[in-house]
């Protein structure tokens, strides 16, 4: 089911890999594997960092999760209904959950996004720069069920189906926990929030 | 009120949202550690090679850059980043691999251990390899003097390259229950007499010493050294190759083999288990998976058995004409009542949706009995009594006194109730109206939307929908049959 009437995700869907590429992925051809690393390095590690904060054990996990991608990579169906992005997007988050299952994850702070002052004045730049520390504070509040919820349909554009599918929950679930991670987000950052 | 929420909805703007951007040359190091499953030695070249490639970028990027302060800056950085994708830096160690083993050999080197080799150190110069196979990468460019290697047949010296070394024979030939670095520096003490070794080199240069030999040996190159000497064996291919026929046919000790052997059974014992391991995780997901989706299937045919009771205004306008009142209210719990994790389960719901239930039927419970309990305790003259006969009993007790004492009054408030829901009449007041039935009827035919309010308060709309009409949802259902259509007005 499609998400009606939201804010197109942060994240966006940039233009698939070519076939040829895929097909490499599933042969295992490491060339075109690099490629696939090179493609959707920032929507894990985006991903990630949104779901379990900031920190040098991002990259850890980025890796294994490509590392799973590459092993699982010659039984994945490229004629099938699941997305490549979806199904990297959900190993990803997977990965993400057992973590947060296993320990408390340790968090650095937010370092400064580099493109928050692209194109902006400094003081539009400073506004974006606060309302960012204190959103990335804030859905660390958030249970990791919800936020992951809210990661994977507003960030990364899933559809509700594929996000009951990544997180292996039923789909009226999916909106319970998007509805309510939402009003929170709403909530709590009502003073925040820059509104149009 | 739904509309505004949804309409803010779509304001949501989560932009400013900070990730995390990938490093530079994240790919290469997945692919090494990809490689470095398979073939180790491979995966470490591969790593050498792309920091070297790194190193030239950068040298060529500071020719042109003038800002000297920040090009330094950013060196530390990219070491800092190196150190940390080499992890942990390990200034002591002591190691027998029972399966493939990737160590750090203090600050600049690591090692790739083959099972059945053994490794220890003390310092970057104090490496002892007793025996087995290992493949080693020293960085030149991090600061410390010698890197040496001890091994029985003799030491390789190091400055910074990729280069094996193997070790065949029997280190405790030498006399000694342990070996350490010192023995070996000592000058093989006879031990390289029945040890064998094996050095190729991958990148740079090494040197490899015994007794006062010394032997250079260049990438591309390798050599084979014992306790007679030292000399070199051609290609690196060509040389382990001859080695290894070399090591089977004399020094290979049957005990060592036999460990070697028992190491590996291991290793694959191991591996086998963690693949049964991660199968029982899968099928464990796999069986959740379905569990779920049945569960859902079954919510889903629910909706079509309680469908009856999600009327519309035709329908009402249907029921209207002799009277009949159909209604569907939430269950009276009891008192502390919170749903249980299968109950949630079955409903689809969350586990911390279990208040938001939990509360929208004590406010129904509360609405509902606002209006008839006043009612029933007017029959009954005692509102103590109420209570006790609880909700149903007081609804027919209700609809009972007002048959008894006016039925025509009583079918004509049913009508009413019925046309007031298909909008054929303006909605009364329930305060004012002074019929009992027509109030108490118009309170329950609304509880279903109010009940449904409440929950979408929290679940949204469409969720709260659902979640009404759904089969382990408790609901009682109820229908009354009306009096017949009004009769003709007479002229």
């Amino acid at each position: 089911m499609a998400n009606p009437g939201l804010h197109a995700p942060i994240e966006r869907r940039a233009p698939s890999l070519e076939v040829s590429v895929l097909e490499g992925c599933r042969a295992q051809d490491p060339k075109a594997f690099r490629a696939f690393v090179v493609r959707y390095q920032r929507p894990v590690f985006a991903l990630l960092s949104r779901m379990l904060g900031h920190g040098p054990e991002i990259e850890d996990l980025a890796q294994e999760t490509f590392v799973r991608a590459y092993r699982a990579f010659p039984e994945f169906d490229l004629d099938g209904a699941a997305k490549v992005s979806t199904w990297l997007l959900t190993i990803a988050t997977r990965l993400a959950l057992d973590t947060r299952k296993k320990k408390r994850f340790e968090r650095a702070d937010v370092e400064e996004a580099d493109d928050a002052t692209t194109g902006s004045t400094p003081e539009i730049a400073l506004e974006r720069r606060q309302l960012g520390r204190a959103m990335t504070a804030f859905a660390m509040t958030l249970p990791d069920e919800q936020r992951a919820v809210l990661v994977l349909v507003e960030c990364h554009g899933l559809s509700l189906a594929e996000a009951a599918e990544a997180l292996e929950i039923p789909e009226n679930t999916v909106k319970t926990r998007l509805f309510r991670a939402r009003e929170k987000m709403r909530t709590g950052l009502a003073n925040e929030w820059r509104r149009p | 009120m739904e509309d505004d929420a949804m309409e803010d909805d779509a304001k949501l703007d989560l932009e400013a949202w900070t990730a995390q951007e990938p490093p530079r040359g994240f790919a290469d190091r997945v692919l090494t550690r990809i490689e470095a499953e398979k073939d180790p030695k491979r995966a470490l070249a591969r790593t050498a090679t792309a920091e070297i490639s790194m190193a030239s970028r950068r040298r060529r990027g500071l020719r042109r850059a003038a800002w000297i302060g920040g090009a330094v800056t950013s060196l530390a950085l990219a070491a800092a980043v190196a150190l940390f994708v080499h992890g942990r830096v390990d200034a002591r160690g002591d190691v027998v691999a029972e399966r493939r083993t990737e160590v750090s050999v203090g600050s600049r080197a690591r090692a790739v251990l083959e099972p059945g080799a053994t490794l220890k150190w003390n310092d970057e110069d104090d490496v002892v390899q007793e025996r087995g196979d290992v493949f080693y990468r020293v960085e030149r460019s991090k600061p410390g003097g010698r890197f040496v290697v001890h091994t029985p047949a003799g030491d390789v010296e190091v400055r910074g390259t990729c280069f094996v070394v193997k070790v065949r024979g029997n280190a405790s030939n030498h006399g000694k229950s342990e070996m350490n670095a010192r023995d070996l520096k000592s000058g093989a003490l006879g031990a390289g007499a029945t040890a064998l070794a094996f050095v190729a080199v991958y990148e740079g240069k090494v040197a490899v010493s015994h007794a006062n030999e010394r032997v250079e040996v260049a990438a591309g190159e390798s050599a084979r050294f014992d306790g007679r000497g030292v000399s070199k064996s051609g290609t690196p291919s060509e040389g382990e190759r001859a080695f290894d026929q070399e090591a089977t046919a004399s020094v290979r000790d049957p005990l060592s083999a036999a460990n070697e052997n028992l190491v590996s059974q291991i290793g694959e014992y191991r591996r086998r288990l963690e693949n049964i391991v991660a199968q029982k995780a899968e099928l464990e997901a796999t069986l959740k998976n379905t569990e779920q989706k049945l569960a859902l299937r079954t919510g889903d045919a629910s909706v079509d058995s309680k469908a009856e009771f999600d009327l519309g205004a035709d329908d009402w306008k249907t029921l209207a004409k002799d009277g009949t009142v159909k209604f569907m209210i939430p269950c009276t719990q009891p008192p502390n009542w919170s749903p249980s994790r299968a109950q949630l389960d079955r409903l689809a719901l969350a586990p911390d949706d279990a208040n938001t239930l939990k509360d929208a039927y004590a406010k129904s419970a509360a609405r509902l009995a606002s209006v008839v309990s006043p009612l029933c305790a007017q029959i009954l003259g005692n509102a103590d009594l109420v209570d006790k006969i609880g909700m149903n009993t007081c609804v027919h007790l209700v609809v009972d006194q007002a048959y008894g004492k006016d039925k025509a009054a009583a079918g004509e408030a049913m009508r009413e109730v019925g046309e007031m829901r298909a909008g054929m009449r303006s909605a009364f007041d329930p305060n004012v109206a002074d019929h009992p039935i027509a109030k108490m009827f118009f309170a329950m035919t609304g509880e279903t939307k109010a009940f449904e309010n409440d929950l979408a308060a929290s679940l949204g709309p469409e969720e709260a929908h659902r979640v009404v009409f759904a089969e382990g949802m408790c609901m009682g259902r109820s229908t009354f049959g009306g009096a017949g259509p009004r009769e003709p007005t007479k002229e």
